[in-house]
């Protein structure tokens, strides 16, 4: 039965050719078999998911379904808060704290029907890069147990990739949504900046944060983005929209769409290995073969997006967890706390320096917007690592192809564009202008009816 | 301030209220120097494009 979209699992539901119950549990069945070696789930909350289960069937069978997330197994990274359920962001600092009710996205989610699964895995506090000195051990890259997921949603794409859950929430602050969609070829989207609204999401930096939707396609992000958007009125930088309508514009195809690459982030400024750029040109023949005009486009230099994004994220994440970190040191995983303390050496004149380069960025992004309708990179530029080889330090050595995109707050999404001479997946990034979000999910819908790599799944979860 | 060379890593947590072991604040060294090369990127942009955000003391009024 898995792997499953969510669009077939609620055609399934209309036709009565599957329940909402059966699905649950053979998402459970399968995370029973699968999760001792993935670590995705930090809590399986089985009582809960045949509950939500067996009432989205009712629902379903008096005809009064709550619309296509009804009865869809979920889960959520555990730093969205829920109620009655422990929230850790995979912390010692947090373990225990049980919130007395859901994150706006998670309520959202839940009054659309989802079946809630379980808590899935985050890098401490979704700062990106693997711990291996917390209660909860790092989530495994499904298509290789011993490589990196990415992250830091690092359990809801292994989840996902693994048939654990048709769908689950990350996070995405320099790119923690796009890297392990890319490292476990799902897909997955950041929103733009407001758009979901992030109370009761612990945050990571809040100037750069964004909740978002990581799913099998573009198809099901757009279901799920429907349901996640609106106002929200505790989140300061909520937009106050809501995304009503997405999914039924993913048709509208790419013919006429100019596609700008912004070749010299990955061919130069943080240079891809061979696999992943064969991939993306594969990829941009694709484009092209649909009727998408694709052509390069010049932006500043990745390593001034980085240190926008990496000052600013340090710099915002101290000043959250500085009154813990000065008491509590040794409770923190030493990844986390030696990075983040680091934002202590970043003074004033540095964070403003960063937020007014940030303003000349998007300018320069708003004015490629201009000629271009979405611009494309890869989203990461390798294969996955070896988990205990990722670099410790590399959010201050390497360019950060996701980051530029946390920069400005503009939508942009992660998916599948192959393997790599590793037999890895590899991955592309599409982005677009503020409130796009409707026209990137379109431009990778169109990718995904003409591809089959997102519907590929690791061999472990085969079976 | 960027004529002055900077104080040592371990010297500015200190003041910002952090006592670590050697062990970390040795490795805390390298990573500050990482992090100095990108603040390096960093520098306050002209005068001319912000001239609504900059502060003049020299400017008549």
């Amino acid at each position: 039965m898995m792997p499953m979209s969510i669009a077939e699992a609620a055609s399934a539901f209309r036709a009565r050719s599957l329940s909402p119950v059966e699905l649950a549990k053979e998402c459970l069945a399968r995370i029973a078999r699968l999760d001792t070696q993935l670590h995705a789930f930090v809590a399986v909350t089985e009582e809960r998911a045949l509950a939500d289960a067996r009432a989205a069937e009712a629902r379903i069978g008096r005809g009064e379904a709550r619309g296509p997330l009804d009865g869809i197994p979920f889960a959520h990274k555990d730093i969205v808060g829920t109620a009655g359920i422990a929230t850790t962001s995979c912390s010692r600092v947090m373990q225990g704290q049980v919130p007395a009710r859901d994150a706006h996205a998670a309520a959202r989610l839940a009054e659309a029907g989802t079946v809630l699964l379980g808590k899935l895995t985050t890098h401490e506090f979704a700062l990106g890069g693997p711990s291996f000195d917390l209660p909860w051990p790092p989530a495994r890259n499904p298509w290789d147990t011993a490589r990196f997921t990415g992250g830091s949603s690092s359990g809801s794409a292994a989840a996902i990739a693994a048939g654990l859950v048709l769908a689950a929430t990350g996070s995405d602050t320099l790119g923690s949504i796009r890297s392990p969609a890319h490292f476990c070829g799902i897909t997955g989207l950041k929103p733009t900046y407001g758009l979901v609204g992030r109370s009761g999401v612990f945050p990571l930096a809040q100037s750069l944060d964004h909740v978002g939707p990581m799913a099998r396609s573009a198809e099901d992000c757009a279901l799920l983005l429907e349901a996640m958007a609106g106002a929200d009125p505790e989140d300061p930088a909520s937009a106050g929209r809501d995304a009503a309508g997405v999914a039924g514009t993913l048709g509208g195809g790419v013919k006429g769409l100019r596609i700008g690459v912004v070749r010299h982030f990955h061919e130069r400024d943080n240079r891809a290995s061979p696999g992943v750029l064969a991939n993306l040109e594969a990829a941009l023949n694709v484009f092209r073969g649909l009727g998408a005009e694709v052509r390069d486009v010049t932006l500043p230099p990745l390593a001034d997006w980085h240190a926008v994004g990496a000052t600013i994220m340090l710099a915002e994440a101290h000043a959250i967890h500085a009154p813990w970190l000065r008491t509590r040191f040794a409770q923190y995983g030493a990844l986390f706390r030696e990075r983040v303390v680091l934002g202590a050496a970043i003074g004033s004149e540095a964070y403003l320096n960063a937020q007014r380069r940030r303003r000349a960025l998007c300018a320069a992004m708003e004015q490629a917007f201009r000629d271009h309708d979405v611009l494309v990179s890869v989203a990461q530029p390798s294969e996955a690592p070896e988990i205990g080889a990722v670099s410790r330090w590399g959010v201050l050595e390497l360019g950060s192809l996701t980051s530029p995109f946390n920069v400005t707050g503009g939508p942009a999404l992660s998916l599948p564009t192959g393997f790599g001479a590793g037999g890895l997946p590899t991955g592309m990034q599409i982005g677009g202008p503020a409130f796009a979000d409707a026209l990137v999910l379109c431009a990778a819908h169109a990718f995904q009816q003409a591809t089959d790599w997102h519907r590929r799944q690791p061999p472990m979860a085969a079976g | 301030m960027p004529d002055q060379p900077q104080p040592p890593v371990a010297e500015i947590l200190r003041r910002a209220g952090y006592d670590l072991p050697a062990g970390t604040l040795a490795d805390l060294g390298h990573a500050h120097a990482l992090l100095q090369t990108m603040l390096a990127r960093l520098a306050p942009p002209a005068p001319e494009a912000e001239p609504a955000t900059v502060f003049r003391p020299e400017a008549p009024r």
